[in-house]
């Protein structure tokens, strides 16, 4: 398989690990990165600029039926679902919430399964939820790769574990092992 | 539990489509198909997982199970005053202007579910003396979405989200004075909405009520094709008045609609457009 997106989910303590990895992925970096991350569903604006302050590649909260680059990040915007869609396009929805998440990191990674099949990376990061359990699990039935921060690190080791409980991941890593191994994908032809 | 939730096919959901039209003229090809795939398993699901031919043969079958089935797969605009930025906007800065200017409003919802943005509205216009000068026209794709805005229909899962977004939109005022609270469980004050005139639309949105002067219509895009989405959008654009405004969900826009250079964008963060 040869990745073509990544997609990460996080909630509690997941916002500096976020920050760590976008800070030191580099500003050629090949592929879009997909971000649903558990956030204040009536703060609208902040939470992008923070995040951009220290990364390379571009972050946006897409629009609806946005056109996917490689090289960009694509943030979930507050209350919305963000659906990966054939076609390289993002769109979002404003479905009812999912087990009380709204973006819900299941709904986004599945669809983001069934779009990028093999060619997908799945990351979940820190959370005190279990949300995103079962979406890393339709990552790793459609073929692609599957990833967790290791709970030993996560500040808060529920969405990790849970994620674990339900799926037999390829890779459990701490912070500086997945930017390592993001930084590794991106050299590879 | 969404692991609970069966998938059905892609060919499943486009019989299940066909279906609707065939039977009750209703065109849902214009929907996205990820989006309304997940609320059809969703429907399913919470009907203990009925199997597509058995699902099918009830719509064939039974109106008024179709008319359930519409509402539920219909999608809500958001909570009530969702976006207070918004509806302060409207509250202290357009309608007052509008109604100084031309003396009254008509205001189009085309496409209500739950009424969240209807009772906001009505609301809104109460707390500030506007009732009279405005009207209210709400248009529901279902009859059943009709039947529970009328009847005070509160979703309570959003109850706090809805009090919550209330207390930012108006931080003096008592959201309580507008929820009833009965023997078992909260209702909206369906006072509110005595002055609105409700009708039936097609998913196309073809026959409005008439020329408005502020359609109201957040997310709703967010649902279709870009084709379909530039038709509904064409079809709101002709039943809005020259000087008119146009809202949308802050993640939508008119960018590449067919009908964009017809219209000034007033506001980004809001999605507010104004009719040249």
């Amino acid at each position: 398989m040869a990745t073509k997106a990544i997609i990460i989910g996080g909630s509690a303590g997941s916002f500096l690990i976020v920050s760590k990895i976008l800070s030191q992925l580099p500003a050629a970096f090949k592929f879009p990165v997909f971000l649903c991350l558990h956030r204040l569903k009536h703060v609208r604006s902040g939470f992008i600029e923070t995040l951009s302050l220290r990364s390379k590649i571009e972050i946006v909260e897409p629009y609806d039926k946005e056109h996917i680059r490689p090289g960009k990040a694509y943030l979930a915007p507050a209350n919305y679902h963000m659906y990966m869609e054939h076609g390289h396009t993002i769109s979002l929805s404003a479905d009812d919430p999912v087990n009380h998440s709204r973006p819900s990191i299941d709904l986004s990674f599945i669809t983001a399964a069934k779009t990028y099949r093999n060619n997908l990376l799945g990351i979940i990061l820190s959370g005190a939820n279990r949300d995103g359990a079962y979406g890393l699990k339709k990552v790793k039935e459609y073929g692609g790769l599957t990833m967790i921060q290791s709970p030993d690190e996560a500040e808060v080791k529920t969405m990790p574990n849970s994620a674990l409980k339900m799926t037999k991941v390829d890779y459990i890593y701490d912070s500086n092992m997945i930017v390592s191994f993001l930084n590794q994908l991106n050299q590879q032809k | 539990m969404i692991e609970d939730v069966l998938e059905i096919g892609v060919v499943d959901a486009r019989n299940i489509m066909k279906v609707l039209h065939d039977a009750y003229g209703c065109d849902l090809s214009g929907f996205m198909l990820t989006s309304l795939k997940f609320r059809i398993e969703k429907y399913m699901h919470n009907l203990n997982g009925i199997p597509v031919d058995m699902f099918v043969k009830r719509l064939l079958s039974d109106s008024a199970f179709f008319e359930s089935f519409l509402h539920a797969v219909s999608i809500g605009s958001g909570s009530m005053f969702q976006d207070p930025s918004l509806w302060r906007y409207l509250r202290d800065v357009l309608l007052p202007r509008y109604i100084k200017e031309e003396n009254s409003c008509r205001v189009w919802f085309p496409r209500c579910i739950r009424g969240n943005e209807l009772f906001s509205m009505a609301i809104l216009l109460k707390e500030n003396a506007m009732l009279t000068q405005v009207s209210l026209f709400a248009s529901c794709l279902s009859e059943k979405s009709r039947q529970l805005i009328c009847s005070g229909f509160f979703d309570e899962k959003s109850a706090e989200q809805n009090e919550q977004n209330y207390a930012r939109y108006n931080p003096s005022g008592d959201f309580k004075l507008y929820v009833q609270q009965t023997d078992k469980k909260q209702i909206r004050d369906v006072a509110l909405l005595e002055q609105v005139s409700f009708d039936r639309q097609a998913v196309s949105l073809e026959n409005a009520p008439g020329m408005m002067d502020l359609i109201v219509f957040r997310n709703q895009t967010l649902n279709y094709t870009p084709a379909f989405k530039n038709l509904v959008i064409e079809n709101l654009s002709k039943h809005l008045i020259p000087g008119g405004f146009l809202v949308l969900g802050n993640k939508e826009n008119l960018n590449h609609c067919r009908v964009e250079k017809d219209f000034l964008l007033v506001s980004d963060s809001e999605s507010l457009y104004k009719k040249k």
